[in-house]
């Protein structure tokens, strides 16, 4: 009997521990380790720099070769077009791609294309043509150049060259042009390999 | 070589050409403007940093008309750089206004046939002479707002003369029927020569309907007026699609229609639905209405439904407008049939079961006469 009393006063003294400990458990948490009752703010700086930039989107795009070729005889000139890849009248490999150039900067750009040679220089012979044709790669890309879209222009050789866009938008699904190239090669043009550069310039009004 | 040999060697020549097949040509600059005033003398550098392909050479090149006044620390680079520009300016520069230098980076073109395209990105770095006495320029930029929050109007007054002045600033707002609806006065303010003064005011839009408005900027200073002007929307440009038309029938041509409302304030031209039920592959257009502001307008198309044979069909319906598109998915419903044949019979069965209750219940009564009859006679012959 005095086993089970001692039992029992033992038992009654942990459960008063047990509530008392609880109780200064939860006064404490809740008064020193309530994190979450406190609003706390945190300051994120980042400056992110303007930026213009443009990119030739293939390396097999940056040239256009059509090879080695002849005018074919009795025509007065060969015609070598890149949109859809046409020879007319002429035995050169067809090239079906024009240059693409995307605005992977941040800010709008200006673009011209400025040449090295013209027809004349290029080509020689009788009435040679050497003609660009831009569009729109991506809808919306491109706005108020002084060239119009989907129009044979002669090329410009001038300092300035010729403005596709005035203004050569950044947002990914509206940031590429493509430049397109036409030829008529005269039957008694210059003999050999014959080359140009095409610059393309990019700058801001901004 | 062994074997292993000649498998590594052919590995490694696939690896460098699918790095070959990913690669493209970029070509840029970072800032692409810095703007800065004149000062008598003044020396500054300025850092640019260029992007370019490793590997490729590039030219870096200064134009414009104080380009003598520049030394760069790199005049070609092979790859991304950062090129230091040293600026010495004279004692003086005639004009006064803009001077603008192109600090510019040039692909050089390898050697090779055909007709090859580079790359040429510049960047501006602009000196403004101040003009003499006073002059100032203002650059002026609304944003759109919702209805209810703020437009903001973003106002820089910039004095490009020798003198310092003081300036009254007002913006006026204007609906677009050109009618004044706001004014704020942003008062006057002393702005010294050379100083940049911005102010970033808040437009409240509400009591103002949705639609295009104007925000005009004057600036009056000694006598003068700059003016700049820009535009911004209030509310959004929504066609709401309020709901459509619904028993159809099969084997004629029906009319679809649909109803819309806009929510903008001014007319919107060429407004259109394009519906689609996809499990008949049914698609066909409305033709092009103009919506008035803050109307209701139907449009209307026709489709033959005879391919459907559900009674309840599943489509979309996209109204497009002003370079927008607002879809709402919907179901169709078809015209109930009455089916005359479904109805005929289960009325002869009703009728039959009637029929044949009343057949047992006179039979049952018969059967009951019967049994008192016999009853009655059995009850005489005793």
């Amino acid at each position: 009997m005095a086993d089970d009393n001692l039992v029992i006063g033992l038992a009654l003294v942990a459960v008063i521990v047990s509530a008392v400990g609880l109780g200064f458990s939860y006064y404490n948490q809740a008064g020193i380790t309530g994190f979450a009752q406190y609003n706390d703010t945190g300051i994120v700086n980042i400056t992110i720099d303007a930026n213009l930039a443009i990119r030739f989107v293939s390396p097999t795009y940056d040239i256009i070769d059509w090879g080695n070729g002849t005018v074919d005889t009795g025509s007065p000139f060969a015609i070598l077009e890149t949109p859809g890849g046409t020879v007319t009248n002429g035995s050169w490999i067809p090239v079906a791609h024009g240059f693409i150039i995307e605005n992977i900067g941040n800010i709008p750009a200006n673009l011209s294309v400025v040449v090295e040679n013209n027809a004349s220089d290029l080509l020689g012979g009788d009435n040679p043509v050497y003609q660009f044709n831009w569009t729109e790669n991506e809808s919306g890309s491109c706005h108020n150049g002084s060239m119009a879209n989907s129009t044979w222009f002669d090329v410009n050789k001038t300092v300035k060259g010729s403005l596709l866009c005035q203004t050569f938008l950044t947002d990914d699904a509206t940031d590429e042009v493509r430049l397109d190239v036409r030829l008529y090669v005269p039957s008694n043009s210059y003999t050999g390999t014959r080359t140009d550069t095409v610059t393309a310039i990019a700058d801001t009004d901004w | 070589m062994n074997k292993r040999g000649y498998i590594l060697f052919f590995i490694l020549i696939l690896c460098i050409s699918l790095i070959k097949i990913g690669y493209a040509r970029d070509i840029g600059v970072s800032p692409p403007r810095i703007a800065i005033n004149f000062e008598p003398g003044l020396k500054q550098t300025f850092n640019f940093k260029f992007t370019g392909d490793i590997g490729s050479e590039y030219e870096i090149f200064v134009e414009g008309d104080l380009s003598p006044y520049i030394a760069l620390s790199k005049e070609k680079i092979y790859g991304p750089d950062v090129v230091a520009v040293h600026l010495e300016l004279p004692n003086s520069i005639d004009p006064p206004g803009p001077h603008k230098l192109q600090v510019g980076i040039r692909e050089i073109p390898p050697e090779g046939p055909g007709i090859m395209i580079v790359g040429d990105v510049r960047a501006n770095l602009v000196v403004f002479v101040p003009y003499p006495g006073k002059y100032l320029e203002t650059e002026f930029s609304t944003s759109d707002a919702r209805y209810g929050e703020f437009s903001d109007f973003n106002l820089k007054v910039i004095s490009r003369g020798e003198e310092d002045l003081t300036a009254s600033i007002n913006i006026e707002v204007y609906d677009s029927q050109d009618n004044l609806v706001n004014k704020m006065d942003l008062g006057e303010h002393f702005i010294k020569s050379q100083e940049i003064k911005e102010f970033n005011e808040k437009f409240d839009t509400i009591g103002f309907r949705a639609g295009e408005y104007k925000a005009v900027a004057i600036v009056s200073y000694d006598g003068k007026e700059v003016i700049k002007e820009d535009k911004f929307k209030i509310g959004e440009l929504i066609i709401k699609i309020v709901g459509h038309s619904d028993n159809f029938v099969r084997g004629i041509i029906n009319r679809l229609d649909i109803e819309i409302e806009s929510l903008w304030n001014d007319p919107i031209e060429e407004v259109y639905a394009e519906i689609l039920i996809p499990n008949y592959n049914i698609r066909f257009k409305t033709p092009f209405e103009t919506v008035t502001g803050f109307s209701r307008t139907n449009l209307t198309g026709y489709f033959d439904p005879t391919p459907i044979d559900k009674d309840v069909f599943f489509g979309s319906i996209t109204v497009y407008y002003a370079d927008k598109e607002m879809r709402k998915l919907v179901n169709f419903k078809m015209k109930k049939e009455v089916d005359y044949g479904k109805y005929l019979m289960i009325g002869g069965i009703i009728l039959v079961l009637i029929l044949i209750i009343i057949l047992i219940y006179v039979t049952l009564l018969k059967k009951e006469a019967d049994k008192d009859l016999k009853k009655k006679k059995r009850a005489k012959r005793r």
